[in-house]
């Protein structure tokens, strides 16, 4: 980190690029509600909520763990070697080995939205702090499900986009608002794909302060995060060595 | 014409042989798909069936279309020369005795063509299948006029795109740039949700910048479409003008000013 904001000019850009980037994304359904209206109680302010949601949990991913995001190029190019020789865990140290400059925009821009949403729908205390604490298993899960696609690696040559692709199935689901999905899709996207979770879910267990929501998000957080630890092992033990050379400081 | 042909057939055939990339575009497609559908399906429900004389399956079928352009991935003609310029490998193209843009364009559409190919029958099956006939009148006219708006459109795009990776030589970094105009190549576009559905002053600045230009193939399914094609086509031809003495000038500009990196 303090190498990459070495270069001032360079680091403010790709942080504030990536908040303009992503205010698409907001605008995209702004215009969608102003278009239909209130839907299943659902407006423009609960579109800030989820997409604040998303942004963060990502950012929170790809500025400090954007290793379970460049896995599969680590096996491609042999470079998991160092990893498995140190004595200190290889999930966490697969995790934390990269740093993504642009998710500290996403990680802003996420924190900024909802600090708006909690103004702007006159939250409760309670509710605000709520919403706070639900951030930190939908980061868990978002980098998590981040490593488990990226596991793909192990088991096909240069996987590097066909791994962003199986990421992008994750992501996407998230970024449309929760309530507008039918109940098969609502099912699929929390318990099979847990897209819901790092999106709208966490506004909806907070906006009704909807206990079941709450807690299923921390279960899921904890489920994926064990998920990912024991397919990280299965995968490890077909890893072979690429005999690269270099050295980690 | 034949370098260029030759280079469409060769990045056709590396983009054949990478099953996996094919097959993840896929399942992203039908992802996509499934969950517009559903999330439209609601919202129309809850409004009655139409807005502002969009029904359903006019509103998906554009959707659809944008997604379906999308594939070709003219768009990736910015991140690979910002690549090549930022690698040095851009003076190893400069010398040939072909145009550079052109050779990127051919190449992208060569590496495209198969997602464009594959996304294109699955997205026309589905929505006939899923959603339906949309509700225009398909007539030779009709298919004519779309045809222009979908060449125009890419080529525009060439244009915009690689004004965007010329930038490379300037900036070092054009990803922030990159980010900025593409997304809004997306919103203005009719990305997820088309342009007719726009409060009234967004929709005049998607028909009158090149960010939407790029993308006039989506307004085939709006009900005014007949009425208002030669606007969209003029619209389309003069930023394809203005972008191109752009291009131009950059481009002169460029070939000064490059340092190649690497030696």
């Amino acid at each position: 980190m303090r190498a990459a904001m070495e270069n001032r000019i360079a680091f403010l850009l790709q942080v504030f690029g990536m908040m303009l980037n992503n205010i698409a994304f907001v605008l995209i359904w702004v215009f969608f509600f102003q278009a239909f209206g209130t839907i299943n109680g659902w407006s423009v302010k609960e579109v800030l909520a989820f997409q604040g949601v998303v942004a963060f949990s990502y950012g929170c991913s790809a500025a400090f763990f954007q290793g379970s995001h460049s896995l599969p190029s680590m096996v491609y190019n042999g470079a998991l070697d160092s990893f498995l020789l140190s004595p200190r865990s290889v999930y966490m140290r697969i995790l934390t080995s990269e740093l993504k400059m642009s998710g500290v925009g996403d990680f802003l821009f996420g924190f900024i939205l909802i600090i708006v949403y909690i103004f702007l729908a006159h939250l409760s205390l309670l509710q605000g702090v709520l919403l706070m604490t639900l951030l930190i298993p939908a980061s868990i899960i978002m980098t998590n499900v981040s490593l488990v696609t990226s596991l793909s690696s192990f088991f096909m040559s240069d996987a590097t986009v066909f791994a962003q692709n199986l990421f992008e199935v994750f992501v996407s689901p998230s970024l449309y608002p929760s309530t507008l999905y039918p109940s098969v899709l609502r099912f699929i996207f929390i318990f099979i794909i847990p897209s819901l979770a790092v999106g709208g879910l966490p506004v909806e267990a907070v906006k009704n302060l909807q206990g079941q929501w709450y807690i299923l998000i921390w279960v899921l957080a904890f489920v994926w995060t064990w998920v990912a630890i024991k397919l990280l092992g299965f995968s490890i033990r077909r890893y072979e060595s690429g005999n690269m050379v270099g050295s980690r400081i | 014409m034949r370098p260029y042909f030759a280079l469409f057939v060769m990045f056709f055939r590396e983009s054949l042989a990478q099953r996996s990339t094919i097959i993840g575009s896929l399942l992203l497609w039908c992802l996509r798909v499934t969950v517009l559908v559903g999330v439209y399906s609601v919202a129309f429900r809850a409004r009655g069936g139409s807005l502002y004389g969009m029904h359903f399956s006019e509103t998906m079928w554009s959707i659809g279309v944008y997604f379906i352009v999308l594939s070709l991935g003219v768009r990736h003609v910015a991140k690979e020369m910002s690549k090549e310029i930022r690698l040095g490998i851009v003076e190893t193209k400069l010398n040939k005795p072909f145009n550079y843009l052109l050779a990127m364009l051919a190449t992208q559409l060569g590496r495209g063509c198969p997602h464009f190919l594959l996304s294109g029958v699955f997205i026309v099956l589905v929505s006939l299948f899923i959603i339906g006939v949309p509700h225009i009148a398909i007539t030779s006219l009709w298919i004519l006029q779309s045809a222009a708006l979908l060449v125009g459109g890419l080529l525009l795009a060439l244009i915009f795109y690689g004004l965007i990776g010329l930038c490379a030589v300037w900036l070092e970094d054009v990803d922030p740039l990159y980010w900025i105009l593409d997304k809004a190549v997306m919103v203005l576009g009719g990305a997820y949700i088309p342009v007719a559905l726009f409060p009234q002053g967004v929709r005049f600045v998607g028909e009158h910048t090149p960010f939407g230009a790029v993308m006039f193939i989506t307004h085939i399914f709006n009900p005014d479409f007949s009425a208002r094609w030669l606007g969209l086509f003029t619209t389309q031809i003069l930023w394809f003008g203005i972008l191109l003495v752009c291009v131009g000038y950059a481009h002169t500009k460029a070939i000064h000013s490059l340092s190649v990196n690497g030696g």
